[in-house]
């Protein structure tokens, strides 16, 4: 105790001296590390980074665009990915889910390139090694805007060919801070606020349910089930046990939540050792009332992120330096009911308003055999605690070698990562019933739907991958005269071992023994000539294990050239034109996660065994089975991609920078199934085959614009601009009796549903009785009056044929991924003020109306305001929604045009306003400056989607968080 | 510093030996089995023939042998029903979720037929290359001997023709594949006649006949036997003589008529019966001579039991399907572990043909008043159903034939061990959705407390072979000889019933000896099928028009009940003629290599 005790004081001593030191040491403001008052970084000066290596600006003929860690941090989120909306030119996130460590949003590097199960995703590299994971557990996602120096996007061959069969989908660059020569800077900041829900789906009250419920009835040709006497019930509450009206979402979810977030970092050095040190906390309560309070048997939800890091770099002599990293994150969530809460999210969707009151009136909860009460769910099903732990560590060394020759350096490094995530769990079950009403007026319980059973707990690991990755480089940097050449030639060998759901569940053994393993060679030659002429020529050599042995290996060779004309004589003296460059590049990359990372997939050149067996004997005794499941396809291969890039660098006007990258992308090898065209009598699972090809076109567009640094006002505005246009060149998919179901030819992902034609009137239904074919209609339901009308487009002749059924499908909407995206990321700055804004906004996407948030009374469920409009006779003219009904209708709910709608928004993602305390007040305390601000996420939605969020129309809302910050630097 | 200098490059060529050492991409040894592992040794071709059985054995519940299956293609709720519900002797209760009601709306389609019917057309075609396999690398096991390689090349002959009849009676003609598809072999086999599919079964099953046993030790019960093979080719000739096949020209011709023998063997020939005659009277002859024979307890003809849910001895019929392993079972699909009834693997069988008011069941078979009517009274009259209706359905119900109360559960009947009296009747839980007025009970064992305790189902029963000879024997003769009487009457003595009148005529003959094949077959997935071979299904209240069923009300009180009935019509079904023949699904159509049914295209 004592020496704990001891430890403390020594600790707590060495920290004050550290912050008086700190604070002496501060001389001229220029030595801080705080970014937030530069303006938007050039497009043209600076380093870039680049794949296993940095470049001037001026020298990069690639294709590459890039987001600082200081910009991210001004959008507050518990995930990195949320903050990039809108940030980088040609690269699209979409939101996911919001839950808290459950949900990432999607990343795509210039659109959707592939179909089937190949993986669309970039590949994430962190400080040059790969990052693993899927969603949450992707190490990129946990990572803090803090500890971030920049995030590169790396988008054509050229840039990622040195990653070879893993290059296809664009590369994700992190690198992280790393300490500078000189003294200790100290930065702290701080986040107190709550999250809100951005907007949560709407339901009728119990009155307008069972009036509309009755029309349905109606409609249907049933008896209606409300009496007048109930609607006056419901309508003025005066019987809450059997006229409940219960808002389930007012019963589970609180208005607001707390969030905090406390971040601290370090940074300094000398000419032997540089630091950099970053520690970060996230506190999140769940949108869920605090149900831990009212029982021991649940938990209040919450989720929390602890990061930390620690970048060292250090001279061990004038030829030999180290770099070496080390960063972990904790994540722990607690939820009642279940790790997440996807199934009280759908159950508050489905569940109507006068089901059952919350409570009986002997205290009991309410409930009946089609739905489980949610206030019940979350006190006494029990809790769930998920703990997942990240390390990201490395160790590179590296040697000049200018004895040999000037310019010259070996490095080898290692790198070895881990993600475990663990569950505990405590779980039970309650007892519901549901009430009616006695003859005598009394209270009549129904037998319990549920057991009461004790509190049973569980120790579950849920996800964990470790990676090893070993890595050799020659690198080579010298200028001769008007020559630069650099040259880099390396080794790069990893080995994935998963184990987890994301991998195979059903086989986490035989996954667990068999890791992913890459190996491979690049190298990477540039030559610049006078400043002018860029010259650079790049190669991967790469070989992974899921290929038949002749089969693995493979080059990946690309090219680029650049000419920077404003170095010419004939720009140089251009006051308009300061910088002009023009760049081309051509390339060979791939893909090798061909299909789902599953063990019964992974292994396509060898064939499949494993049937079931039968039953002999009298008494039925099982025997096992042994059987040929599916063939083999030995020349099974990675996906490959031929990639043109054109691009213009151009800044002018001395404030305007603009970046226009034009790109053509023929996607080829793409899996293939080959039983569409196999008759089923061959017997057997016929192999997948490298048949399918996309190819993908568009532009990316990067717009700066900064004031001038001197002026007390500055504005600054960073645009980007990103369109693509992808189709399926070709898919070996079964014969169509109706062409337009093809997919060849359409878009990724083109939705294929029913062309909704507006409602069927009295008269249609007349005819239709007379001759059903005169008015086309589906078979599988008798059609009413106000039923939504289909286009009838093709019969087995592939003519009309009077029926509406899946011949009739084609291409409608759009897909769900956007085509075209636009970010801007403005601000000013004036005096002592800032203001921080970041907009994204979409267009070219569909999205679609389903599920009871919409399909009113489907699957027992309840009603939105959007069945205000339906159909009745009196309002056949106006009607919006079709003619409601109680049963699941096959009809009216069929996938259709008509629950689709544009997709396109306008959001403000992010908004921050500063204010910093002049230097007279913060040097008198001895901080190098101070900065209170107040930051929100996620304020305004413009859209046209009336009843929700058009990328989260379901579960979790959309977070708006609002936060109160203090910056305070050393 | 020198020391250092020499660090890193060892350390890198160390790195780099290591990286490019030729097996460091290869997969983890021992996890690959191939073709060969089959033939190894005698238990690993064991292993290989159960695979077979599974994929090559039908159950008559449609879903039953479904979830263990791979590539079915099919979702859990599909097939979920024998073929009961989609003729004139049943109607699921759960009518929309039941998929196979689609026959009923006249909805089937080629694009469906998998999920409505036949989800074990791919499945087929894998047990078939299988089969294949087995027949041409037996030779390789080292440790089986002469016979034991005979007898599995028969029993997967066996299964292979057993496999066509099933295609035979809903396609007609179809490819007939008998070898493995070698890379570099054309997958192109176009329909094969009905004629020389029917050639290609017997084939097999003559090959097979003189290596089977016909019976075998307790622990192998439920493989091929010579007996089964024998009441196959009695099945595969009675189809092939009759009336939708045995003809000069088809229900509804092909597009091209050239094609019809495709579908029929494009000529009427009366000696087509005699083959069938001859077929069924040897399967019985050799059955009968191995021990199998008609379950005949004479006190146990008509069992009493009594109508106020206690339970009674079994009747001969009852004992025919719920006595496990008895001595009338000739070939059953064993589709799980034995445990109390059989427990089956995934959904069984209970689930789907027990009615949801008898307890977490899914949806229930009821019998509609057409297919009651064919029950006639004890004394071997037929049963008139007033349309106005009548005061007493139990004494009504009491006066027919004692295989009715052994087939269905009506109201006040016992059920089972979980529902001792099934109260069917309006205001009466179990007549929910109960159309017909009773509900489906054969293959529910009375010890059925969950949906586990199934019983194998029957594919071949001795009782079928006396009706095949009658029926074959009086379609060949002028007048009905005395063996046809016999044979009809041995089924009919055995549960109390008199014997038929003597002096019938060939026509009328053939309408007992078909209703003695609806009451006595019920259930047993042969009316669906038989229906159509005799061209009757779109006959008004067979498979198309009007299906009636009861009004029933409780009157009095207790414990004096009575309970009223009156017929009315639940639905109108639909049958187009070219549903007498499946459709092959669209997407191997589309294809090329396959003539679509007539009215299909």
């Amino acid at each position: 105790m004592k020496s704990t005790y001891n430890i403390s004081v020594q600790l707590i001593v060495l920290f004050i001296l550290l912050l008086a030191q700190a604070s002496f040491a501060q001389t001229t403001e220029s030595d801080t590390i705080i970014l937030s008052n530069a303006p938007v970084k050039s497009l043209f000066k600076g380093q870039r980074n680049i794949a296993f290596g940095v470049q001037p600006a001026q020298h990069v003929s690639t294709a590459i665009s890039t987001v600082y860690g200081s910009d991210l941090e001004k959008t507050f989120n518990l995930n990195l990915g949320n903050t990039l909306y809108g940030r980088l030119s040609g690269l699209v996130v979409t939101q996911g889910g919001a839950e808290p460590g459950v949900a990432t949003p999607g990343m795509l590097i210039r659109g959707i390139n592939t179909f089937g199960g190949a993986s669309n995703a970039p590949l994430y590299i962190i400080d040059g090694f790969i990052s693993n994971g899927t969603g949450p557990s992707n190490a990129f996602m946990q990572l803090t805007p803090e500890e971030i120096e920049s995030i590169s996007v790396l988008k054509d061959a050229a840039s990622t060919a040195l990653y070879g069969a893993r290059a296809a989908n664009g590369v994700v660059l992190v690198t992280t801070k790393a300490g500078k020569e000189g003294q200790l800077k100290v930065s702290f900041t701080t986040r107190q606020g709550f999250n809100q829900a951005q907007a949560l789906p709407q339901f009728l009250n119990a009155y307008d349910y069972s009036v509309l419920y009755n029309e349905a009835l109606n409609n249907d040709g049933l008896p209606i089930r409300y009496s007048d006497a109930d609607l006056e019930a419901y309508k003025d509450g005066s019987d809450p046990v059997f006229h409940p009206d219960v808002d389930w979402y007012d019963q589970v979810l609180r208005p607001t939540s707390y969030a905090s977030s406390y971040n601290l970092n370090f940074g300094g050095g000398d000419k032997f050792v540089r630091y950099f040190v970053s520690l970060n906390a996230l506190n999140s309560q769940g949108l869920f009332k605090k149900f831990g309070d009212l029982s021991d048997e649940s938990i209040d939800s919450k989720y929390a992120k602890y990061n930390f890091r620690s970048n060292l770099d250090i001279s061990l002599s004038r030829r030999l330096s180290v770099e070496f990293r080390i960063a972990g994150s904790i994540e722990a969530s607690s939820n009642p009911n279940n790790y997440t809460t996807g199934s009280t999210f759908s159950l508050l969707q489905s569940l109507p308003p006068n089901a059952f009151p919350v409570y009986n009136p002997n205290g009991s909860y309410g409930g009946n055999a089609l739905y489980a009460n949610p206030v019940g769910n979350l006190i006494s099903t029990g809790f769930y605690n998920n703990n997942s732990r990240t390390i990201l560590s490395s160790l590179k060394f590296t040697e000049q070698l200018d004895m040999i020759t000037k310019g010259l350096s070996v490095s080898a490094a290692v790198s070895i990562n881990n993600y475990f995530e663990q569950g505990s769990r405590k779980s039970k079950q309650y007892p519901r019933y549901s009430v009616t009403r006695g003859v005598i007026g009394d209270t009549i319980y129904s037998p319990p739907v549920g057991q009461l059973t004790s509190l049973s707990g569980a120790e579950e690991t849920l996800d964990q991958y470790r990676n090893f990755i070993v890595q050799a480089f020659l690198n080579y940097q010298r200028t001769f005269g008007k020559h630069d050449i650099s040259a880099m030639v390396m080794m790069n060998n990893d080995n994935v071992t998963l184990f987890g759901p994301a991998s195979d569940p059903s086989n986490p053994t035989a996954n667990s023994t068999d890791p992913y393993k890459h190996n491979s060679a690049a190298g990477r030659l540039t030559y610049v000539l006078n400043e002018k002429y860029i010259a650079e020529f790049s190669l991967g050599y790469m070989g992974s294990e899921v290929f038949a042995p002749e089969k693995r290996y493979g080059f990946f060779p690309a090219g680029s050239v650049g000419w920077i004309l404003s170095n010419e004589g004939f720009l140089k003296q251009s006051q308009t034109i300061n910088f002009l460059k023009l760049r081309a590049s051509y390339g060979l990359v791939g893909n090798d996660i061909i299909a789902s990372q599953g063990l019964s997939t992974r292994y396509a050149y060898t064939p499949t065994f494993g049937g079931g067996g039968y039953f002999f004997g009298t008494g039925n005794t099982g025997v096992g089975g042994f059987a040929e499941n599916a063939i083999a396809n030995n020349n099974v291969t990675w996906e490959k991609e031929k990639s043109l890039n054109v691009g213009l660098d151009i800044a002018f006007f001395k404030h305007f920078e603009a970046s226009f990258d034009y790109f053509n992308r023929d996607r080829y090898d793409i899996l293939v199934g080959s039983n569409s065209t196999i008759p089923l009598y061959l017997g057997v699972i016929t192999p997948t085959l490298n048949q399918g090809k996309t190819n993908n076109n568009g532009f990316d567009l990067a717009l700066r614009y900064n004031s001038a640094n001197k002026k007390a006002l500055q504005f600054f505005a960073a645009a980007n601009v990103f369109y693509a246009n992808n189709k399926i060149v070709f898919n070996a998919e079964a014969i169509q009796l109706n062409p337009q179901l093809l997919s060849t030819g359409n878009k990724i992902g083109q939705p294929l549903g029913l062309k909704a034609i507006g409602f069927y009137s009295a008269d249609d239904i007349a005819q239709r009785s007379i001759d059903p074919k005169s008015v086309p209609g589906v078979l599988t339901e008798v059609i009413r009056a106000g039923d939504i009308k289909y286009q009838d487009i093709g019969g087995p002749e592939g003519k009309p044929d009077g029926i509406i059924d899946g011949n009739d499908r084609m291409p409608i909407g759009n897909p769900s991924q956007p085509a075209l995206s636009v970010g801007l990321h403005t601000g000013l700055r004036y005096k002592g003020f800032d203001l921080d804004l970041v907009f994204q906004g979409v267009t070219g996407n569909t999205v679609y109306l389903g599920g009871n948030t919409f399909h009113a009374f489907q699957s027992n469920g309840q009603v939105a305001p959007i069945a205000f409009g339906r159909w009745t006779p009196q309002t056949a003219e106006s009607a919006t929604y079709p003619r409601l009904s109680s049963r699941d209708n096959l009809n009216n709910y069929q996938f259709s045009s008509f629950w689709q709608r544009d997709g396109s928004f306008v959001k403000l993602r992010s908004a921050e306003i500063g204010y910093s305390l002049p230097a007279q007040l913060t040097d008198k305390v001895r901080i190098s400056s101070a900065r209170i601000f107040i930051n929100g996420t996620n304020l305004f939605s413009w859209d046209n989607i009336e009843y929700g969020d058009p990328e989260s129309l379901t579960g979790y809302p959309v977070m708006r968080t609002l936060t109160l910050g203090l910056n305070i630097q050393l | 510093m020198k020391k250092t200098i020499l660090i890193l490059p060892v350390i890198l060529c160390l790195f780099i030996i290591s990286a490019c050492k030729k097996d460091f991409l290869d997969k983890a040894p021992g996890v690959d089995l191939t073709e060969d592992n089959v033939f190894l040794t005698k238990a690993d071709l064991e292993s290989f023939l159960a695979t077979v059985y599974k994929y090559s054995m039908h159950s008559n519940f449609r879903y039953r042998d479904q979830g263990n299956i791979p590539f079915s293609q099919v979702n859990s709720t599909d097939c979920i029903h024998p073929s009961s519900s989609i003729s004139d002797e049943g109607d699921a209760s759960e009518a929309n979720f039941v998929n196979n009601n689609r026959w009923n709306e006249g909805l089937v389609l080629p694009s469906n037929i998998i999920n409505v019917e036949d989800f074990r057309y791919f499945i087929r075609w894998i047990a078939m290359r299988q089969i294949a396999l087995v027949i041409n690398r037996i030779d390789e096991v080292p440790d089986a001997d002469e016979a034991f390689k005979k007898q599995v090349v028969a029993e997967v002959k066996f299964l292979r023709a057993l496999m066509y009849m099933e295609m035979l009676k809903r396609y007609g003609g179809v490819p007939i594949v008998d070898q493995m598809f070698e890379p570099g072999v054309a997958v192109d086999v176009p329909r094969s006649s009905f004629e020389d599919c029917v050639k290609f079964i017997i084939k097999n099953l003559d090959e097979a006949i003189p290596n089977l046993p016909p019976i075998y030790s307790a622990s192998q019960t439920g493989r091929a036997t010579s007996v089964a093979a024998l009441a196959l080719k009695s099945e595969v000739l009675l189809y092939a003589a009759s009336p939708q096949y045995n003809t000069a020209a088809p229900v509804l011709s092909m597009a091209n008529p050239a094609d019809n023998k495709l579908i029929c063997y494009g000529n009427y020939d009366v000696n087509r019966w005699k083959l069938a005659a001859d077929a069924a009277k040897e399967a019985l002859d050799f059955a009968l001579a191995n021990g199998y024979g008609l379950i005949d307890e004479p006190n146990n003809r008509s069992p009493k039991e009594l109508d106020n849910g206690t339970v009674g001895p079994l009747g001969n019929y009852r004992a025919s399907w719920e006595t496990p392993n008895n001595k009338e079972l000739i070939l059953m699909f064993q589709g799980g572990q034995l445990a109390g009834g059989i427990t089956n693997i995934g959904n069984a069988p209970l689930t789907f043909i027990n009615p949801a008011c008898f307890g977490s069941f899914w949806s229930g078979i009821s019998v509609p008043l057409n297919f009651i009517r064919k029950y006639e009274d004890t004394l071997g009259q037929v049963v008139t159903w007033d349309v106005k209706g009548g005061p007493d359905l139990i004494a009504k119900y009491r006066s027919l034939d004692p295989r009715f109360k052994q087939t269905v559960a009506y109201t006040n009947s016992y059920y089972t061990a979980r529902d001792p009296i099934a109260q069917i009747y309006s205001g009466g839980k179990d007549y929910v959705n109960c159309k017909g007025g009773v509900w489906l009970r054969k293959y529910i064992p009375r010890n059925a407390t969950s949906g586990n305790f199934v019983l194998n189902d029957v594919l071949f029963r001795v009782n079928e072979l006396y009706l095949n000879y009658a029926e074959a024997l009086n379609e060949f003769s002028a007048a009905p000889p005395a063996e046809a009487y016999a044979a009809v009457n041995a089924i009919r003595s055995r549960s109390k019933m008199p014997n038929l009148p003597e002096g019938l005529s060939k026509e009328q003959f053939r309408e007992r000896v078909r209703n003695e094949i609806a009451v006595e077959m019920a259930a047993d997935d042969h009316r669906f099928w038989d229906v159509k071979r005799w061209l009757l299904a779109e006959d008004e209240g067979v498979m198309k028009g009007n299906f009636e069923g009861l009004r029933i009300n409780r009157v009095g009180t207790a414990p004096n009940y009575t309970y009223s009935w009156e017929p009315y019509t639940f639905e109108t079904r639909t049958f187009n003629r070219n549903m007498y023949l499946h459709p092959f699904p669209q997407s191997e159509v589309l294809k090329g290599n396959l003539i679509q049914n007539p009215g299909w295209q």
